[in-house]
């Protein structure tokens, strides 16, 4: 019909590139649909949901760590974070020092924080957690100004008891980007750094979860799209009795130094103070870079356990090793004397002082314990030899860890006539021996072996490792043999005699003298650096001991004279709880029969 | 006036009129969808009872225009370009004063666009002077004043600036040119001098945030949340919304505010991310049906003059259907051009309709002269 009317062949042609045209482009569109809709119809999925999917992690609560009888050590409270999610922050430039200004801290801080986790666009990076509530509403109020900055609640690691039993429980902090890197933990997560909190960190930390929410494309919330709970860590049940610790650290109050109380019977530890201390809780919240120097850099070293970390000579406590050395090798009898004058000759040249200057007379092994007499355990000394008091120091557990369920602990020194030579090149001398029966010179231990090694005397020749977990998750800790050597029942008897002569029949320990009949071993310690560590190692009862308290104070000055009175307080203590515990049961059995 | 009668009601062109009818349902379906819980919007259908008041008004307009020969508007073209250039002008002189770039007119409620109006008008003055001059087109003068006829409304609008617009004119003209007849070297040498000047026009005329547009359309993954965004927000809902699609206003990237301008410029974004290929495929092979027989039309049209016309007009439809869907899929850079029939707008639907109804009304006349 009109086909005649379309003017010529050219036209024709030229028609068909307009059909062209169009086929082409609309073919073109059709591709392109099919290539991102179909073929890349994954990617551009994911991408669509990461783009209104933010994460904000739910940092798992840790476990809460008891006492023995269910006190709570270390918990976990609410507090408020505020965290950053970066996809979400349009004005950068703006936010950050705004948010900076804020919350009172750099801005590099800021950017490194979201520098370190920058491959999570879509997660919220936390940025200072432990919020004050004048700061959230600061931010709350500003909530306009600050696109991606979000603030939600987190669980912060608490402790109820401040500074008491620090040095056990120890403290957490914020991963940093080393950690983070090796391990699965993420930037804001927490991990312990030291004590317990740091020993049982995989124990304690438990699962993060997260929760999901839907955003618009100005990160505002729309709604959630389910929460994935986090798992609380594991609980953990300590063998510190919380109220004889609280006792411990009162007595304490103002020295600096070590005590430790323990069951001699099982090696579970009822009270640990090491001190100058710390307050745990100051490291929840964010700490302040000057504060955290001045704590690390403090001379006092607040931060060390001493009892586990802390190496000293042992002093006199140390003379039940020579003591037990003699009788064992036969050297000598437990009524066999020595005469102290104050002052011991060896050789023409050289002389050594008991601590009493007017000297103690003729003594047996006993007396000479009790009276912490120097020049008697001199004679004893030289007469054994120091490779044999090396021996039986060993098997007492001097030179080894005791393995406590704390990282830090140092395993001292004990010294022989073969490590002289080969570490200084020079030969023991008899003056070596000399001091190192008394626990001066070369030999050094931790304050827990300290302890040990008389836990050896109280269970005829056996100790217990030292321990902290009374159970996890309802299973209880298995005592386990530390050291364990025979030793003859006579002198166990003799040894044992002349610790209860120590306390209770004029010795140096009598200050220690109770009712609960303790026995026990005073030392002061010679300090090259000022006044005397005074120490006492005790136990009690006597007859059937259950508790034994190693009680050590640098620069205490004499050991009968103050340390002794601190671990009868202790060993005291220990009593007095046990009655008011037992009392409470009868009350309520009472009441139940009733 | 040729007024409406019964016969010239039966030969409307039923594709168009079907396809021009779909399209509408779809356009307000998908603004409902884009607009219903964005919040940037204060009023919650507002677009939606807008829009449906401008298809009615327009559909009228479609009805009528049909009607009225096109010879009608061939007769009043120099006028309307008269009015385009005078209303470009006012616009480029106030519009620089007040805002530095603007686009629109406001007359009360109603904002009124004059790149729409100068598509129309354009089209029309085109197709007049080439009917005016057969045989003197091929002259060097006759080109000379074609391209000063073009030349002067499509840089008053590139100084606006709208790229956009001005894109569509290259290939109307073109093929306005090359089916009147022009000899194909002409042509060559012409469109070959343009692309040669292109990069003039880059560096020297345009606007940073244009050159941004086009480094950022090169490369959108070097400022996605600046000038990158559109882009990779348009493709993510597109491809996220697969074969089926995720649904009306089930579409996280449109509802959430993440395609910007989703119920204008990127409501083919919507479509995608809703109806997924399917939907977008039969949008397609909707605007294909167009303008096949839009092609169709120019073909049997009665006289050299309809010719031409008709294949403006189907020329501006088919750069613009592209140059708008290929921009939310990341094939070309982004630029304001809205999509026929479907964009929320109501100069673009109707001066959209107008051209359609001069489409619907060749067609009559050929039926007319045939029957």
């Amino acid at each position: 019909m009109a086909l005649e009317r379309v003017q010529d062949k050219e036209q024709k042609k030229r028609f068909k590139l307009l059909i062209t045209f169009g086929s082409v482009l609309i073919g073109i569109i059709f591709l392109r649909l099919f290539y991102i809709q179909l073929i890349s119809y994954r990617k551009y999925k994911n991408l669509a949901e990461n783009n209104s999917t933010r994460t904000v992690p739910k940092r798992a609560a840790r476990g809460i760590i008891f006492d023995r009888y269910g006190e709570k050590l270390a918990d976990s409270v609410p507090s408020y974070t505020v965290s950053i999610i970066p996809v979400d922050l349009k004005d950068s430039e703006k936010v950050i020092p705004m948010l900076a200004r804020i919350l009172e801290i750099s801005e590099e801080e800021i950017k490194q924080k979201i520098e370190n986790q920058r491959q999570k666009v879509f997660e919220a990076i936390k940025i200072k957690g432990d919020l004050k509530s004048s700061v959230i509403s600061i931010i709350e109020e500003h909530k306009p100004e600050l696109p991606g900055v979000i603030i939600h609640t987190e669980a912060k690691r608490n402790y109820p008891n401040k500074e008491i039993a620090a040095h056990v429980i120890g403290y957490v902090g914020e991963v940093n980007i080393n950690d983070v890197n090796k391990s699965k933990l993420s930037v804001g997560d927490t991990v312990g750094r030291a004590g317990i909190e740091r020993k049982f960190d995989a124990e304690l930390r438990g699962v993060n979860g997260a929760s999901k929410i839907m955003v618009n494309s100005s990160g505002k919330e729309i709604k959630s799209l389910g929460d994935d709970p986090f798992t609380k860590g594991t609980d953990l049940v300590l063998t510190i009795d919380l109220k004889l610790q609280k006792a411990a650290e009162e007595y304490f109050k103002g020295r600096r130094g070590v005590i430790v109380c323990m069951n001699p019977g099982n090696g579970e530890i009822y009270a640990l103070v090491s001190k100058p201390g710390f307050d745990p809780n100051v490291f929840c919240g964010q700490l302040d870079k000057r504060e955290w120097e001045k704590l690390l850099n403090d001379p006092e070293q607040p931060f060390l356990n001493r009892a586990v970390g802390g190496l000293y000579s042992p002093g006199s406590v140390f003379k039940i090793v020579p003591a037990v050395t003699a009788l064992e090798k036969n050297k000598l009898k437990a009524d066999d004397v020595f005469v102290c004058r104050g002052t011991y000759h060896y050789g023409k040249d050289w002389t050594y002082d008991c601590w009493k200057t007017d000297g103690h007379g003729v003594l047996s092994m006993a007396d000479a314990v009790a009276q912490s007499c120097d020049i008697y355990f001199y004679q004893l000394g030289l007469t054994v030899t120091a490779d044999r008091i090396s021996e039986y120091a060993k098997l007492f557990g001097y030179g080894s860890l005791t393995g406590i369920d704390l990282d830090g602990e140092k395993a001292g020194l004990v010294p022989t006539p073969v490590w002289k030579k080969d570490k200084f090149g020079i030969p023991w001398f008899p003056g070596n021996t000399i001091q190192y029966t008394i626990g001066q010179g070369y030999i050094t231990a931790n304050p827990l072996q300290i302890l040990s090694t008389y836990d050896i005397i109280i269970n005829n020749g056996t100790s217990y490792k030292p321990h902290l977990i009374k159970s996890i998750n309802g299973k209880e800790t298995e005592k386990a043999m530390l050291k364990s050597f025979a030793i003859s029942a006579k002198t166990l008897e003799i040894v044992k005699k002349s610790l209860w002569k120590t306390v209770n029949l004029g010795g140096t320990g009598g200050k220690a003298k109770s009712v609960y009949g303790i026995a026990g071993k005073t030392g002061t310690v010679e300090n090259p650096h000022g006044l005397s560590h005074a120490t006492f190692a005790g136990y009690a009862p006597f007859a059937n001991p259950e508790v034994s308290v190693l009680v050590f104070i640098e620069g205490g000055g004499s050991g009968g004279e103050n340390a002794a009175p601190i671990g009868k307080q202790v060993i005291e203590a220990y009593f007095k709880l046990k009655k008011e515990r037992y009392a409470a049961i009868r009350k309520t059995e009472h009441k139940e029969l009733k | 006036m040729p007024l409406l009668e019964r016969q010239s009601i039966k030969s409307l062109n039923k594709v168009i009129i079907i396809v021009i009818a779909i399209l509408s349902v779809l356009s307000l379906i998908m603004i409902y969808s884009a607009t219903s819980t964005s919040e940037a919007v204060g009023f919650k259908n507002n677009f939606f009872v807008k829009q449906a008041i401008w298809i009615v008004i327009s559909f009228a307009l479609l009805i009528i225009v049909s009607t009225i020969s096109y010879e009608v508007w061939i007769g009043f073209s120099p006028w309307m370009y008269y009015i385009t250039i005078g209303l470009l002008l006012i616009l480029l002189v106030v519009g620089k004063n007040v805002f530095g770039s603007v686009r629109w007119f406001h007359l009360g409620p109603v904002a009124f666009q004059p790149s729409e109006f100068a598509k129309a008008a354009l089209v029309l003055m085109l197709t007049k002077f080439i009917a005016d001059n057969k045989g003197k087109i091929d002259l060097l003068e006759g080109m000379g004043k074609t391209f000063l006829l073009i030349g002067i409304p499509m840089s008053l609008i590139l100084l606006q600036p709208d790229l956009g617009t001005t894109l569509i004119f290259i290939p109307m003209v073109f093929f306005m040119l090359f089916i009147s007849g022009m000899k194909k070297r002409y042509l060559i040498t012409t469109f070959a001098l343009l692309a040669a000047l292109a990069p003039l026009f880059y560096f020297f005329l345009m606007k940073d945030y244009q050159r941004k547009r086009i480094t950022s359309f090169l490369n959108p993954e070097a400022d996605p949340l600046g000038s990158g965004y559109s882009l990779i927000q348009s493709k993510i809902a597109v491809g996220s919304g697969g074969l089926f699609g995720k649904g009306l206003f089930k579409g996280t990237q449109s509802q959430l505010n993440f395609i910007p301008e989703h119920h204008t410029d990127f409501i083919f974004s919507v479509i995608g991310e809703e109806l997924g290929f399917v939907g977008a495929v039969i949008i397609i092979f909707l605007y294909y049906m167009l303008i096949m027989e839009g092609i169709k039309i120019a073909i049997y049209a009665k006289d050299r003059a309809s010719t031409i016309l008709a294949t403006g007009i189907v020329a501006i439809f088919i750069t613009q259907v592209f140059v708008n869907i290929g921009m939310t899929l990341g094939l070309l850079p982004v630029v304001g051009v809205p999509l026929p029939f479907l964009s929320y707008g109501g100069s673009s639907l109707l001066f959209s309709m107008f051209l359609a109804g001069i489409l619907l009304n060749i067609h009559m006349s050929i039926k007319k002269f045939s029957s």
